[in-house]
């Protein structure tokens, strides 16, 4: 195989990686959302039916959320399911439990004086949560949050497990075509480079996103002093 | 739902959850010695030491773990070493767990006052007696939930190693699985297994918790936030 050939193969597979990534991670986070502001909720078993959901899908691992969501679901179903939609739903169901540990945290975190002043205010719910809960929530959940997907991008090369061709995938793949151990290592090593850069870049993204709200947070706090 | 494959397959099982656990006990050992040298090597040991600890750890944290084990898998022949599945799955699982650790000593370490390096120096420790009686009693306890989370991190992780044919848990319930065609229910026992096991370990671990910190209770707030941060 040429160099070429194999940096084409390679790139394939992370279009694959980013393509799920950017349809689960999306997905995790409206999800894993509503679920933290459920388990906060005053609705008792709502609230206990989600906690059960986070610590059940904390305790298992994502293989074995995979391989139900691939092999068990169709035998209960049906239907056959692909890699892909499989890959993306568990990878989905998975990050939404971490996520919804974070928010919940994280909104517990605002001291609850901020939710009787606002409300005092006469401000409604869904005010309260965009101009008063909801950004001082954001800034204690951005950092698990970030990390939390570039775990979820860690996680995707387990779609290479059930035969999705993403990097992982498409280093397997190629490893089975040349008897040469050291080809084989050496695809592996590049495919670990890439994720490498998928990974630390997002990570990047997130620490620049957290300086950032450092100096904002500053900047209103001198301003709050001066007036 | 059929669970009639059951009673034959239940020690297949079993020695699945016997497998998972002591290939993550060794990994998370190891984990726990390695973490902590390499921690001290990044705080301690010099700007040559620290870059090559950082480079490491960076590298961990941002490459699968699933990559990780098949570069070992396929990269130990390379070195001419055949050691098996179980070898190489509680190898890489090592790799990975040695630099997660490292990460939360890092943290714990940065959390213990200066102060708490001063008074030793001054009531005339040396350094093996500050590390053993001043500084790491109040490190363990203040990573002692991080520490927690990993435990159940490297034990989740190792589901991985099924697919070198560690003969795990989960490797278990392929087997049966294919034997049997009743995926759903061989998936639904074995996640009961799993549950049943990161159960017992988070019961274990925060009873020994309360144990420890019932004795000495801890001076330094842990500097980790409670929210995950660290998963294989």
């Amino acid at each position: 195989m040429t160099p070429d050939l194999v940096m084409q193969q390679l790139l394939n597979g992370a279009l694959a990686t980013v393509q799920m990534c950017i349809l689960a991670i999306p997905f995790a986070t409206v999800l894993g959302i509503l679920l933290g502001m459920v388990k906060n909720s005053r609705f008792r078993w709502a609230s206990r039916a989600v906690a059960a959901y986070i610590w059940l899908l904390r305790a298992i691992p994502l293989l074995l959320l995979l391989f139900f969501v691939y092999f068990a679901v169709p035998e209960i179903t049906g239907g056959r399911i692909p890699a892909f939609p499989a890959a993306v739903a568990s990878l989905t169901l998975h990050g939404a439990a971490y996520i919804a540990e974070i928010v919940y945290g994280s909104v517990r975190s605002v001291p609850l004086g901020q939710w009787a002043a606002a409300r005092s205010l006469g401000l409604r719910f869904r005010h309260i949560i965009a101009h008063v809960v909801g950004p001082q929530t954001l800034r204690v959940a951005l950092p698990p949050t970030i990390s939390t997907y570039t775990i979820m991008v860690k996680e995707s090369s387990l779609a290479a497990v059930i035969g999705h061709v993403d990097i992982l995938g498409a280093a397997l793949a190629m490893r089975e075509s040349q008897i040469r151990l050291e080809f084989g290592v050496m695809v592996l090593a590049l495919a670990a480079i890439l994720y490498f850069i998928l990974c630390f870049g997002l990570s990047s993204l997130g620490r620049a996103i957290e300086q950032r709200q450092h100096w904002t947070a500053r900047r209103l706090t001198v301003a709050g002093e001066v007036t | 739902m059929d669970f009639s494959w059951l009673s034959a397959n239940l020690p297949a099982l079993l020695s699945g959850a016997w497998v998972t656990l002591y290939v993550s006990a060794i990994a998370i050992a190891v984990g726990m010695v390695g973490g902590l040298l390499l921690a001290l090597l990044r705080t301690r040991g010099g700007r040559l030491a620290a870059a090559v600890v950082a480079v490491y750890v960076e590298v961990i944290r941002n490459v699968p773990f699933l990559v990780i084990l098949y570069l070992v898998y396929f990269g130990l022949p390379l070195l001419g070493l055949r050691w098996g599945a179980v070898a190489t799955g509680i190898i890489a699982l090592c790799f990975s767990s040695v630099g997660y650790t490292s990460e939360i000593f890092r943290g714990g370490l940065k959390s213990i006052g200066v102060g708490q390096y001063l008074a030793a120096d001054a009531i005339g420790l040396s350094t093996r007696h500050k590390y053993l009686h001043v500084i790491l009693p109040q490190l363990f306890r203040v990573t002692y939930p991080a520490l927690g989370n990993q435990v159940v991190t490297v034990i989740l992780g190792s589901a991985l190693t099924s697919v070198i044919a560690v003969p795990d848990i989960m490797y278990e319930a392929g087997a049966i699985g294919s034997s049997t065609f009743a995926y759903t229910e061989v998936y639904i026992v074995s996640a009961i297994v799993y549950v049943a096991v990161v159960f017992l370990v988070n019961s274990a671990w925060s009873a020994i918790g309360v144990r420890i910190n019932r004795r000495r209770p801890a001076r330094v707030q842990p500097s980790t936030p409670e929210v995950l941060e660290v998963r294989a």
